[in-house]
């Protein structure tokens, strides 16, 4: 026959047992499982960026099909006329028939005029190839130094030659002995 | 990410009429989640979220320390599925990635404790609002329920884990020695320890 307190020590951690056991249960949240697929997405998108090619996420290919298909819309609607370079370029062979389009480029530098009987702003570059044929550029700003080159050039030339002895002049001074 | 796609079959293979619910087998889920169906793995979560948020709950003290140690739990679960072996229970295997997250957390608690200026007196003890406590039996009993959990968090961690473990988690001493890994006459010392500590702190609740 047990005591009362004996009793009441045996039934002590049932009772103990029984409290913690009737605690509530904290249950998970209920967005615990949105979460979860949120940081899972983020580990498993670098697994997908391993390979050479990996398909857009829904997010950025619905607005980028959106973007092509307005892009096309907007074409069939206002793409109709025609640009400016074939009007121009029909412009340019009005102009000269037959011959080939030609492109003029600024000159770089005043060694591009030896030679040469172009105009000191503006030189030619004619070809077959030459999309831009009739466009024409306008004279770079180094056109003024290129002038005063050309003028001491010429300044140069007509110096010499006034100073430089005439064929007959020549032909005299070797006949006298 | 198929989770929450549809959910897992409890019996496939079954006819339609014979299935019964839960008959699919931890092992068995993990198993199917290691050979690359997510599903499986969305079945486990359902199945575990709840237990182990009490658990961590209880361990721990603190709601959104214990969230974030759950989702941890099932991330790593994710991550390393081919490192759980058959020979043990899924289970024990879930319960003791969650005991160590639980045991680092603490640490960083104790380290934080150490460097940071103020502490908090409470210990972390944050029981969530029950909107349902109108009547005052409801509040007698969250307040039982409070009480009891702030004996429990008094407790050194290595008591508390054995004791939440055995009494609200209700694992068998084998089981409980695998999670924590000791061996059983420690664990049954530990939990005798525990339910000592307890009862001397709970007497007077005890005793009503």
């Amino acid at each position: 026959m047990s005591s009362p307190t004996q009793q009441q020590d045996k039934e002590a951690p049932d009772r103990l047992g029984r409290e913690l056991r009737s605690l509530p249960r904290v249950p998970a949240p209920w967005d615990f499982e949105a979460r979860l697929r949120q940081r899972i997405w983020g580990i498993r998108k670098p697994d997908r960026a391993r390979g050479l090619f990996r398909f857009p996420s829904p997010a950025y290919a619905v607005p980028a099909v959106a973007m092509v298909l307005l892009a096309v819309v907007g074409y069939l609607q206002f793409g109709g006329e025609p640009s400016v370079a074939p009007v121009l370029q029909q412009q340019s062979k009005s102009v000269s028939p037959g011959a080939q389009p030609a492109r003029r480029v600024p000159p770089r530098t005043p060694e591009s005029l030896r030679g040469t009987s172009f105009p000191a702003g503006e030189r030619t570059v004619s070809g077959p190839s030459a999309p831009d044929a009739a466009v024409r550029v306008p004279a770079a700003p180094s056109r003024v130094r290129d002038s005063a080159v050309v003028s001491a050039l010429r300044k140069r030339l007509a110096d010499t030659l006034t100073s430089a002895p005439t064929r007959a002049d020549s032909s005299r001074r070797r006949r006298t002995p | 990410m198929s989770l929450h796609e549809g959910t897992y079959p409890a019996s496939r293979g079954l006819p339609e009429g014979s299935r019964a619910p839960a008959t699919v087998s931890d092992e068995d889920l993990i198993a199917r989640f290691q050979e690359g169906d997510e599903r499986a793995f969305n079945e486990l979560v359902r199945r575990y979220k709840d237990p182990l948020t009490n658990f961590a709950f209880r361990f721990l003290g603190d709601r959104d320390e214990c969230l974030d140690v759950v989702q941890e739990t099932f991330i790593r679960v994710y991550r390393n599925k081919h490192s759980f072996k058959p020979i043990a229970r899924f289970s024990t295997w879930l319960y003791t990635i969650t005991t160590n997250l639980c045991r680092s957390a603490l640490r960083r608690r104790r380290v934080r404790a150490i460097f940071s200026l103020h502490r908090d007196d409470d210990d972390g003890v944050r029981e969530l609002p029950d909107e349902s406590a109108h009547t005052d039996r409801q509040a007698d009993a969250s307040l039982k329920a409070e009480r009891i959990q702030r004996a429990l968090l008094t407790l050194a961690p290595k008591y508390r884990e054995v004791v939440v473990l055995r009494e609200i988690e209700e694992l068998s001493y084998e089981e409980i020695a695998a999670v924590t890994r000791l061996n059983i006459g420690t664990v049954k010392s530990r939990i005798n320890r525990a339910r000592a500590q307890l009862q001397e702190q709970l007497k007077d609740l005890l005793d009503d």
